[in-house]
């Protein structure tokens, strides 16, 4: 069901736009390290795009394709991440979350490091804002 | 790397539009106040969460305009809106009876006592951006100088908030998923009701 059928200019807009605005925020997530950006930013801009989505074109992406489920799981899968790349350090015998053992050179480990949490904090962030949005779609 | 802005973002220009954009959300806060329309009122709120990432873009700090932008301008507004169509709310606030006057001028004193103790206060902060002051002088300096040796990458903003304080962004993003699992949590139904509905 089209819900914006009798505004073609919205349609023809956002069909051609929205591919644009998922790409940036994966651009935002990879790029957080040498420009602003990085988990949070990327996160807010995925999401929003997927919700321009459902909006607009009234696609049930958050009933049919993407469930309640899905997303919770994705969510946890994002804090894991984070949590697990701060765990590797304990086995090379040093603190939570030292990013200096995960490579030899100093700063290609910092980099590892910062890449890693960073994607988890961007799937948390992305999975629960779609999660809040879906929820009021649900017939309460 | 060196580049050269263009002479429009001169800082004379950036803080002229500062202060324009600061009377803006003077004004769209007051209308705020007074309307009585709930839809004007989620559209008001859109206009003020965009004059306030075009703030912070304009006080050099681009990562909390992006992430203003996203949440405020467009997600709240959809939210606000889906709950407003769902709920078939009806859009205008009802008027109270003559104590609601009271509160008002109550209220209103209040707010006028907090501008002025406020105002005092604020006129004795260093300037900002200030380079002496005990702001930028301990922990920040550390931070910008030490950064390209420690961890070697350009932007300092990730540096802290992902290496320097990783773990305090651990926290943050776990409370993230604990305030979307307590939402799914507050709005969902159980089976027994589901089926006590059906039949």
């Amino acid at each position: 069901m089209k819900r914006f059928k009798n505004f073609p200019v919205i349609n023809v807009i956002t069909i051609f736009v929205i591919p644009y605005i998922l790409l940036y925020a994966i651009y935002i997530q990879i790029n957080g390290e040498v420009s602003p950006g990085g988990g949070f930013q990327a996160g807010a801009v995925f999401a929003s795009g997927l919700i321009a989505l459902e909006v607009i074109y009234g696609s049930n992406l958050f009933k049919h394709y993407i469930s309640l489920n899905a997303l919770i799981v994705i969510a946890i899968i994002g804090v894991i991440i984070y949590a697990s790349t701060g765990f590797i350090p304990l086995f090379f015998n040093s603190n939570y979350l030292n990013y200096y053992t995960l490579a030899s050179d100093r700063h290609l480990a910092q980099e590892t490091g910062i890449f890693l949490i960073e994607t988890g904090v961007g799937f948390t962030v992305s999975s629960v804002i779609c999660l809040i949005y879906s929820i009021f779609q649900i017939d309460l | 790397m060196n580049f050269q802005s263009p002479y429009l973002l001169d800082f004379v220009f950036s803080s002229g539009l500062l202060i324009v954009s600061l009377f803006i959300l003077i004004i769209t806060s007051l209308q705020l106040i007074v309307c009585q329309d709930l839809l004007k009122n989620t559209i008001l709120l859109s206009i003020f969460s965009i004059f306030t990432s075009l703030c912070y873009l304009l006080m050099d700090s681009p990562d909390v305009a992006m992430t203003e932008s996203a949440l405020g301008a467009c997600l709240s507004t959809m939210i606000f809106l889906t709950i407003i169509r769902k709920f078939k709310i009806n859009h205008t606030i009802h008027q109270g009876n003559s104590s609601y006057c009271f509160k008002n001028i109550f209220a209103l004193v209040l707010c006028v006592m907090f501008i002025i103790t406020l105002t005092y206060i604020g006129l004795q902060l260093p300037l900002y951006g200030e380079a002496i002051s005990p702001v930028n002088s301990h922990l920040s300096k550390y931070y910008l100088e030490n950064t390209a040796i420690d961890i070697g990458i350009p932007s300092v903003v990730a540096a802290i908030l992902a290496s320097y304080r990783g773990f305090d962004t651990l926290g943050e993003t776990t409370v993230i998923l604990i305030a979307g699992l307590s939402v799914v949590l507050i709005l969902s139904k159980k089976e027994e009701e589901i089926k006590d509905e059906e039949v």
